[in-house]
């Protein structure tokens, strides 16, 4: 069991951290509210949420293609016209693509449910599929609706689905796996990248496995999942010592049963939520914590949420901010928009997380590796966009505010912008105030001074 | 001596951030090493780098070259079955050796080649060929199996294992966002588009802005931990300041003369001037990367292949000239790729879908000029394609051992063949 937080160190700056990592952060007011519940009734506000799917309707392009239908529409054409057609298609799925990102990062940015986003973008780097294999846009919707609709739930029930969603089937070669030649990549990965860790089964495992997967399609007329039981190798399979006419979801919960299965997932959740290198014996007891729950996500954090290590003065404020995070978090505490869909999309691909696009199965690497000289340089440069472009209109609110409480005290205004910022109103308030004495007390000069303080390594952390 | 740690201490030598990367040494030190480099920098050419200073340079031929029209096999009958409308005809080549000819707009590469310069590795591919540009460029991007996908790219796998801890520097991509092939556990590397555009655009417009700027990313490093053991905070002050270094000495080489060189008014030659004088301005830079897009030639391909190979080898002889009159051509290898090349058979378009193998084109002072690997049949072909017999693998095993004098086996995970291009 993890120890959990004494109720004498909850703080406003324990508030704010919470929100920071279960969420994506948020203005003041978000945070005091969520300290005013105390630890707990802050995680389990964080962990119910307000139902959010009426305010983000699918977007209208988010409807299973007829392959079948379309390939046949080709066939009178003559080469010309047929590529021309694919062209287009081709530019209205990229088209289609890029709003899939602007839509959820746009979600991210003013869900009431921001823990259960922030659990679906854990889940995307987790069952990495991209685009760059995958061309249609409405598989990734599919998927995201996938992640989310099991993203607090259970890992066994999103580990079955993820069997049957037709993005990792075509990503992972499912769709080409047949009874007597099955396709060991799906096989593998499950087992290296998404349950169990590399270094626990073996080659034969992989092949047993493969076996079982087999079967599991994506119907070309539909793009649903379909089991066509013709494909499937319903012979008998021994791994991890079970024998048996095992299927995809026998293999599961096989995998599910070993030993490696609850550290490898409660390491991945300790790096995202926690820090960089979690301590082993924390993630040991989020292991335990994991089976005891029988995979149960939401109790599992919240025994994270409301333990003590989650609190540590080593884990606040030392976290990288991934790219989403940083752009979800700045539209949350500025309550302004995101960047539009075609900047929104360069930037997240120039600073290294363009959702839908991962690097590779294995996702992102996160942490360190999302800061290099280009891509810090280029955070600084956005700073402007994130402020709502020419202008920096997303300021002014801010600062019709600040100006209110502070009666045009330079320190108090200061505090607010470091506050505002950086959850800690000693971090920036005296660079601030000089910055403030320079110019003239108006929203533009608030503007630019957000846009100073967000070209910060400071502002990178969470 | 554990070779890596000397390449890694001779690396933090010899860079132009010595100051930045050696973040334990004191102040005035630092400040001696960063007059240092003012000279070095200022200089004509290269201080002396001995054998630190070989420089790999990466061009993609992005959208898939059609190799069968670049290195042309004009005594073979099938090639002029193949392509009746878009087939370059006997007279046109250039002819190389009696039975391969250079498309017509590849003059300067076949000057190279008679200056011995140059060096044509035919049929280079891997197993299992994959179509589509965003798989098969992340294939040869991360040299990874057709069936496996692979996070790091090779360079990147190559700065992790071989040159830890190394200046931001050390690797260039003249990119939109960072090439796959550099993505790596701790990324090394510094990616633009254009100079301008690798700096903090704010600087310089208002002095209390500067200042606050400075207060938050110092360009003394003074008390920082050393590295091994940075904090995440301070490893983030410590990558604003490499930023902010080399991004004012990137900036100050690009805004230089370009020196007698003349390029021609491309893209890729303004590129490939940029590098030059990256090159000469002492950059500790070991690779350099860039691309020239639309390969893709899916329908009427003649006119757009040839303008392509024209500007690709207009610029090549141009950045060739201007390295060898800098005294610093020995130090360079530039090696071409192409995700695949293209189907043998024309299309009915007058022009070419995708397809497996094409040549990869190597240049440079050290390169053993000639040609490498075997002419792909034209008749024995899989699913209408050319099939390769050099693994694109031995090419990457052959620049890391013999240029950049580093073990490939930890980079490409097993041992391929070596060719003696190097």
């Amino acid at each position: 069991m993890l120890p959990p937080l004494p109720p004498s160190l909850w703080d406003r700056a324990c508030a704010a951290h919470l929100l920071n990592r279960a969420g994506f952060g948020g203005p003041p007011a978000e945070w005091e509210a969520l300290w005013e519940l105390g630890p707990q009734g802050a995680v389990e506000m964080l962990l119910r949420g307000v139902e959010d799917t009426a305010q983000f309707p699918r977007p209208a392009w988010a409807e299973p293609e007829d392959e079948v239908a379309w390939r046949a529409t080709l066939k009178p054409l003559d080469e010309e016209t047929r590529q021309a057609r694919q062209q287009e298609r081709r530019k209205r799925h990229e088209r289609e693509l890029r709003e899939l990102v602007a839509w959820w990062v746009g979600r991210m940015a003013r869900t009431p449910h921001p823990l259960r986003e922030k659990m679906t973008l854990f889940w995307h780097g987790h069952f990495a599929t991209s685009a760059n294999k995958v061309r249609q846009p409405y598989y990734h919707w599919l998927q995201n609706e996938t992640l989310r609709h099991h993203a607090l739930g259970n890992f066994g029930e999103l580990a079955r689905a993820i069997l049957r969603d037709p993005a990792m089937l075509l990503y992972l070669d499912g769709t080409r796996s047949r009874r007597n030649r099955p396709n060991e990549n799906f096989a593998r990965e499950v087992m290296e990248l998404f349950i169990l860790g590399i270094g626990h089964y073996s080659e034969r495992d992989v092949r047993e496995a493969a076996r079982a997967f087999t079967g599991y399609k994506v119907s070309p007329s539909t793009q649903a999942y379909e089991f066509l039981p013709k494909q499937h190798d319903d012979g008998v399979k021994q791994l991890f010592g079970k024998r048996g006419r095992l299927d995809g979801d026998a293999v599961i919960e096989i995998l599910l049963g070993r030993p490696s299965c609850a550290p490898f997932l409660a390491r991945k959740l300790c790096v995202f939520f926690v820090c960089e290198e979690p301590p082993p014996a924390l993630v040991a007891t989020v292991a335990q914590e994991l089976v005891r729950q029988r995979f149960e996500l939401a109790p599992t954090l919240r025994t994270l949420f409301c333990s003590r290590a989650f609190y540590e003065p080593a884990v606040r404020g030392n976290q990288i901010k991934s790219p989403v995070q940083w752009v979800v978090g700045t539209a949350r505490l500025l309550q302004a928009p995101p960047p539009g869909e075609a900047r929104l999309f360069s930037l997240l691909r120039q600073t290294g997380q363009l959702p839908f696009h991962p690097p590779s199965v294995k996702g992102w690497d996160g942490g360190r590796s999302w800061i290099t000289t280009s891509t810090l340089l280029a955070r600084y440069n956005a700073a402007p966009a994130l402020l709502g472009g020419k202008g920096l209109p997303a300021a002014s609110p801010l600062f019709a505010e600040a100006q209110a409480t502070s009666g045009g005290d330079l320190m108090t205004l200061g505090e607010a912008a470091s506050r505002h910022l950086f959850q800690n109103a000693d971090a920036a308030c005296e660079a601030a105030a000089t910055y403030l004495a320079h110019h003239p007390a108006t929203a533009a000069t608030w503007g630019r001074l957000l846009q100073l303080l967000m070209s910060t390594p400071q502002y990178q952390l969470a | 001596m554990d070779p890596t740690l000397h390449t890694r201490r001779a690396f933090l030598r010899t860079t132009f951030l010595g100051a930045a990367a050696s973040l334990t040494l004191p102040v005035f030190l630092q400040k001696t090493f960063a007059a240092m480099d003012a000279e070095a920098i200022g200089s004509a050419t290269q201080t002396a780098t001995g054998r630190d200073g070989r420089v790999l340079i990466l061009l993609q031929m992005a959208g898939g070259n059609d190799g069968l029209n670049t290195v042309i096999p004009y005594l073979d009958d099938a090639y002029y079955r193949s392509r009746p409308n878009i087939g370059l005809a006997r007279g046109e080549v250039l002819d190389l050796d009696g039975t391969l000819g250079l498309h017509p707009r590849l003059a300067g590469l076949k000057t190279l080649y008679d200056e011995g310069a140059l060096a044509i590795v035919r049929g280079v591919g891997y197993p299992n060929p994959n179509r589509s540009h965003f798989r098969a460029t992340e294939i040869w991007q991360t040299a990874a199996d057709a069936d496996r996908m692979e996070a790091h790219g090779w360079l990147g796998r190559y700065f992790d294992h071989c040159c830890p801890g190394a200046d931001p520097a050390a690797a260039i991509a003249i990119a939109q966002s960072l090439p796959q092939a550099f993505l790596a556990r701790s990324p090394a590397g510094i990616t633009f588009d254009t100079p301008e555009n690798y700096r903090w655009k704010a600087a310089g417009q208002d002095p209390a802005a500067d200042a606050l700027f400075q207060h938050f990313n110092p360009e003394t490093p003074g008390e920082l931990t050393p590295p091994g053991e940075l904090g995440a905070a301070d490893f983030l002050r410590r990558t604003a300041l490499d930023a902010q270094l080399s991004s004012r000495a990137i900036l100050d080489i690009s805004r230089r003369a370009p020196g007698a060189a003349s390029y021609p008014k491309t893209r890729l030659g303004r590129e490939l001037g940029l590098i030059s004088r990256m090159i000469a301005g002492g950059l500790p830079t070991r690779v350099y990367y860039l691309s020239q897009s639309g390969y893709d030639t899916h329908s009427g391909q003649a006119n757009t292949h040839g303008r392509l190979l024209g500007e690709l080898s207009d610029a090549l002889l141009a950045f060739a000239r201007d390295l060898r009159a800098q005294g610093n051509f020995g130090r360079v290898t530039l090696m071409t790729f192409s995700e695949f090349g293209r189907r043998v058979q024309e299309n009915g378009s007058n022009g070419t879908d995708h397809g497996a193998a094409g040549p990869v084109f190597m240049v440079g002072g050290g390169v053993r000029p000639g040609q490498y690997g075997r002419q792909p049949s034209l008749t024995e072909l899989t699913n209408g394609d050319q099939r390769f017999n050099v693994d694109f693998r031995s090419l990457y095993a052959t620049v890391l051992e013999r240029w950049l004098e580093a073990p490939s086996l930890p980079v490409l995970g097993r041992q391929y063949p070596l060719l003696p291009v190097i």
